[in-house]
């Protein structure tokens, strides 16, 4: 992506000024890095965090949106006469009202509805019940258009058309390095391997919406947002307010994951009913609407080519995918090709994009847009070309690592820690006993064929080696925690169904038959993916101003949201080491338009390598006034001083101290204000966050149930600038890949009503607490990239949740010999496979 | 998700329950935790103008011994029966199937007599019942009557209950020491999931042989199936690997399974196979006297 642009971010992104000085790279250091509490952990966890959805304001009325209930229809009529007369209702915003244009709601009302869920009308009441009653009272005459809901058939002749220009978003997009020709005739291997993805939904726990109040002319709105001054821009675009009228406040959001970066259509709706009925309102989607409207990881399908020599040179790629965003441009296979052009070094890749309109819900950036799906496709055909040419599949990811990005014209990355990733995170697994133990049994050819006895002493082996592996024998305690789509009693059953014929039959399972013994049915493997995430890096603008308190505590002020994976704590924690200051003697003021400075949303995994340079910068100033305010005092140069705690000290080891809250130069400013700005990335660097991730699996053959048992991430995301937050974003980011991966999919009625089947959180699987691995090892590849910023650290949030899919199908294969090409992969899926590989 | 306006009374009896019921008519409906009937009122699928909470009904609460009955009170929540040392001793199938069911806050929330009333086809405790031939009691207020499990699923959401009759307890009758009983489902995620397929058994070993034995399925017909053919099947025969397949695979035939989200018709059918031989292993070992409840295994 050039300079200048962003995909979280519209248009060019605003500079800011270089920072004061340079300084030299943290060494080693006392607090960043460390497992520190989030400093807001006893709010969140007592409740006491106010979240944009928990606020409450004086006369506050209740919104709700009538939704289009069809995938394609065109408003006939609308009549909101009866909705206005029920009880309660403050006002209502429909087409079929005189002063429909007047209150500016027009242009956010859909009279052409592409897909389910788009807006129709809006109304405020006293309470949600009597919003929800009289929205049912709007009564819209709709004519029903044919629609299209499948990708795939797009552009079939004949089929419904979502615009007239057609069912293409834009020309076929065509990137092309080297000639995939001279490399498929330089290639001993060719494989050629077709994989879907389905729609996922980002499923936050807080849905969007946003609380509004107007004061006179002025705007002033609570939104569960990735990005207040994002939803100020849109907001003030949208209603032709000055910035300086829009204020948004978003301290806390329930989770985000791409889905909310930017103003909603719920948002300015909220506004023009709060302006309409002079009293605040708060707008939040139900649960449905969320599935139906917000945002989803659009769904690929996706053919790659692939050719390697004997020595596990790759050759050439050929990567093709289509996909959608839904019924208007939202980036359908945005960066689904980014791992096929750079993850390994390859020097003729030919990639092919078609973004495709279906009557469904748009698509939103989620969690490493595009690349868990080419991660998909990428990482299983690596494994493929690696069994044809007899490599094991760490090794031939090892011998095509490259050290430049070849997508961005070959620029060196400032540091790569793939290798390193595949490497210990490998060790840290127990890969290569557990391959060796595979070889050792003949088993690689004749998959499938063996009972389980083996798999219980490869896992002794695993724990002698790998070390961080645990006891695996531990699956014998399977009721305990129940694998998705396990199911308590049953692995109980299995446990014990030894005594029944269990003997008996594991014999015969070597057999021709299929064996029906539960037990020798079950079949572990072991799989490995990698990764990179094309952003990642932050860069400029961040501006962040530190307070110093006369009593040395201070104020930290920033723009940016915390979208829940401890932003806030991380500042305190830079903070903490330069000046000393303890964490709960910070206040943190953040994500308010009114009271902090400008920031780009949070998303793209740039917050942290965006803003802890730019919080360095501002406490690097503090430190520079208050030294020298310190040097006056104590009549000694400022170089000979240093910050430790809450007091000045010598450095020559004399042991004198004078407390900060004492100096009296402190005490007549009141207060000391450092401003803290990000400095550019390197010119003619590339900066990317890497990982690998290595999983165990238990197939059962008869069920085509998946367990995943265990995962090791190994991510290089630079400096760990938190260890406890470092973590949770690894185990969060892989249970969402395993999501991912095995259960979640919106269904679409194809064929039929083209509605949704699923939006709700039941029939639309997420992975429950039930369905975890019993672990989750997350191994830091700890490699400060001083190159790329002053603090070292790069994004985290996005890889952790790009190669977990992809880890577990080739696991799958490992498992059982067959390679399931599609998420989620069901039971029904492998069921299938299986029996395709049986009847050849 | 709107809802319509509705009544909501508390009757303090069964009589006044049931005669409120009577007199208010259709659009009136009995409501104990409202797990199922909630969200059907929510969606749509069903418009509701009196809601007549059973819960004040001292008649129907609580899970007691009666001579050698245990008495199971419609209003008993999932987790009191899964927890239920009553229950657990006269029929610990029905215990294992009420503790799998849903999620930890919907087994603290709904009712086992819902669970039968709503007459679902993927209920998780009817199939247990009907494979261990549990009698029902039903009550309009005047009188009562006994049916068996079987006889109170007529078809998907139609059960036996006459318009204003309530079921009142389940029944269980004392089981011979060598019976064994298990309850296995097919879920696509580890909590809060419906059954893709379903299946109970009971049998009894005499000796080595199998006595008596019943195996019903659940998610996968209309009502909960017992599966006659598994009686002839299994009757008197030794428990062996062959004739465990033969029941497995006439359970997996008797199954009229439906298409739909949660797995085709044809993946049904083979769940229904592998989860009939888990059942029926899992039966044979406890009838043998092994402790492989989950509770037992503590």
């Amino acid at each position: 992506m050039s300079h200048g642009e962003r995909y979280y971010f519209i248009g060019p992104v605003p500079e800011t000024p270089g920072p004061s000085e340079q300084p030299g790279p943290w060494g080693a250091t006392r607090f960043v890095g460390k497992a520190a509490t989030r400093i807001d952990a006893y709010e969140r966890v007592s409740g006491a965090a106010i979240f944009p959805s928990d606020l409450v304001l004086p006369d506050m009325l209740h919104g709700a949106i009538l939704r289009c209930p069809h995938p394609h229809a065109r408003v006939l009529s609308v009549d909101s006469r009866r909705a206005r007369e029920m009880p309660g209702v403050a006002v209502v915003l429909a087409s079929d009202r005189p002063n429909a244009g007047r209150t500016g709601a027009d242009k956010f009302l859909v009279e052409h509805c592409r897909y389910e869920g788009e807006v129709v009308a809006a109304l405020a009441a006293r309470t949600p019940e009597e919003a929800q009653d009289a929205l049912r009272m709007i009564e819209v005459e709709y004519e029903l258009l044919p629609h299209l809901s499948d990708e795939r058939r797009a552009l079939d002749p004949g089929v419904p058309q979502v615009h007239s220009s057609g069912n293409q978003v834009a020309p076929t997009a065509l990137y092309e390095r080297g000639s995939i020709v001279e490399g498929f005739a330089m290639a001993d291997a060719v494989v050629e391997t077709r994989f879907d993805t389905a729609t996922q939904i980002h499923c936050a726990i807080e849905p969007h919406g946003c609380v509004a109040r107007w004061d006179g002319p002025r705007l002033t709105i609570w939104e569960s947002t990735q990005g207040a001054f994002s939803v100020q821009a849109g907001v003030a675009g949208a209603l032709g307010l000055p910035l300086s009228s829009v204020r948004v406040i978003g301290h806390y959001v329930g989770g985000g994951f791409g889905a909310k970066l930017e103003a909603g259509k719920y948002t300015l709706l909220a506004a023009l009913l709060a302006r309409e009925a002079a009293r605040p309102v708060r707008l939040f989607l139900t649960r449905e609407e969320t599935f139906l409207a917000v945002g989803n990881r659009p769904p690929n399908h996706m053919r790659l080519k692939a050719g390697v020599r004997r020595d596990g040179t790759l050759t050439a790629l050929d990567f093709e995918a289509s996909g959608s965003g839904g019924a208007h441009p939202a980036g359908g296979v945005a960066l689904v090709d980014w791992l096929v052009r750079d993850l390994y070094s390859c020097p003729n890749v030919r990639t092919e994009l078609t973004d495709l309109f279906i009557n469904a819900g748009p698509a939103r950036p989620f969690r490493g847009p595009g690349h868990p799906q080419g991660a998909f496709a990428l990482e299983q055909v690596i494994d493929q070309l690696a069994e044809k040419i007899g490599l094991d599949p760490l090794e031939l990811r090892l011998r095509n690592i490259p050290e430049v990005s070849q997508a961005r014209g070959g620029i060196p990355y400032t540091v790569s820690g793939l290798r390193r990733c595949l490497e210990e995170g490998a060790c840290a697994f127990g890969w290569k006993a557990r391959r060796a133990a595979v070889a050792a049994k003949g088993e690689s050819e004749e998959k499938g064929a063996s009972g389980p006895g083996g798999d219980h002493g490869e896992s002794k082996d695993r724990g002698a080696s790998g070390g961080l592996g645990g006891d695996h024998g531990a699956s014998e305690d399977r009721g305990v925690s129940e694998g998705l789509g396990g199911d308590h009693g049953a692995s109980e059953d299995r446990g014990a169904s030894g005594g029944l014929g269990g003997g008996e039959s594991h014999d015969e399972s070597h057999g021709q038959s299929e064996s029906k013994d539960e037990g020798a049915s079950l079949q572990r493997g072991v799989g490995l993916a990698a990764c990179l995430w094309v952003a990642g890096a932050g860069g400029p603008p961040s501006t962040i101003v530190l307070k110093l308190f006369a009593d040395g505590s201070a104020n930290i002020n920033f723009g940016a949201s915390d979208l829940g994976t401890g932003t806030k704590t991380v500042m305190a924690l830079i903070v903490q080491e330069e000046l000393g200051i303890l964490p709960e003697r910070v206040q943190i003021e953040h994500a308010d338009t009114g009271t902090t400075q400008f920031a780009t949303p949070s998303g793209g995994s740039k917050t942290i390598p965006t803003e802890a340079p730019a919080m360095r910068d501002a406490a690097l100033a503090v430190r520079r006034q208050l030294l020298e305010i310190a040097a006056k005092e104590v009549e000694r140069p400022a170089k000979t001083l240093a910050i430790e705690g809450d007091a000045i000290i010598a450095r020559d080891g004399s042991e004198e101290r004078w407390p900060i809250a004492r100096l009296r130069g402190l005490q007549r400013r009141g207060v000391l204000i450092g401003v803290g700005y990000r400095a550019p990335n390197p010119e003619g660097k590339a900066i990317s966050p890497f990982g690998a991730q290595f999983c165990e699996v238990e197939a059962n053959r008869l069920t085509g149930e998946l367990r995943v048992l265990r995962f090791v991430g190994a991510h290089d995301s630079g400096r760990v600038m938190n260890r406890l937050s470092y973590d949770n974003q690894v185990r969060g980011g892989i249970v969402m890949g395993i999501g991912f991966g095995l259960s979640e999919e919106r269904r679409l009625d194809h064929g039929q009503t083209g509605r949704m089947l699923n939006a709700n959180l039941h029939d639309y699987a997420i992975p429950t607490a039930l369905d975890q691995p019993e672990e989750i090892v997350s191994l830091p590849i700890d490699l400060p990239d001083d190159e790329a910023n002053t603090t070292g650290a790069k994004g985290l949030g996005e890889p952790v949740t790009i190669p977990t899919a992809a880890a577990i199908a080739n696991a799958v294969y490992d498992a059982l010999g067959v390679r399931p090409t599609a998420t989620p992969m069901t039971p029904e899926q492998i069921l299938t496979l299986l029996r395709a590989k049986r009847e050849g | 998700m709107p809802m319509d306006d509705f009544v909501f009374h508390r009757p303090q009896s069964l009589p006044e329950a049931c005669a409120l019921h009577q007199e208010l008519g259709d659009g009136a409906f009995y409501i104990a935790g409202g797990t199922d009937l909630v969200t059907d009122l929510k969606r749509g699928a069903k418009t509701a103008r009196h809601l007549i909470s059973l819960s004040g009904l001292a008649e129907l609460r609580g899970i007691r011994r009666d001579g050698d009955l245990v008495r199971i009170g419609a209003l008993a929540s999932h987790a009191e029966v899964a927890a239920s040392p009553e229950v657990r001793g006269a029929f610990p199938g029905l215990a294992e199937a009420a503790g799998k069911l849903g999620a930890v806050q919907i087994r603290n929330q709904g009712t086992i007599g819902g669970n039968f009333c709503a007459a679902v086809p993927c209920a998780d405790t009817p199939p247990i019942c009907v494979a261990g031939g549990l009698r029902l009691l039903l009550s309009d207020g005047r009188r009562d009557r006994e049916l068996t499990a079987q006889e109170f699923f007529l078809g998907p959401r139609q059960s036996a209950l006459e318009p204003g009759e309530v079921l009142r307890e389940i029944l269980v009758a004392p089981q011979p020491a060598n019976a064994g009983a298990s309850y296995q489902r097919f879920t696509l995620r580890g909590g809060l999931a419906l059954s893709v397929a379903s299946v109970a058994a009971w049998l009894t070993l005499d000796d080595a042989r199998i006595g008596t034995a019943r195996v019903a399925l659940g998610a996968v017909a209309p009502v909960p199936l017992l599966v006659e053919e598994c009686a002839s099947i299994l009757s008197g025969q030794l428990p062996e690997d062959g004739v465990l397949s033969e029941a497995a695979e006439a359970s997996a035939k008797a199954a009229r399974p439906i298409t739909d989200i949660r797995g085709s018709e044809e993946y049904r059918r083979e769940i229904v196979s592998v989860m009939a031989r888990r059942a029926l292993v899992a039966a044979i070992e406890r009838a043998r006297g092994a402790k492989s409840y989950p509770w037992e295994r503590v």
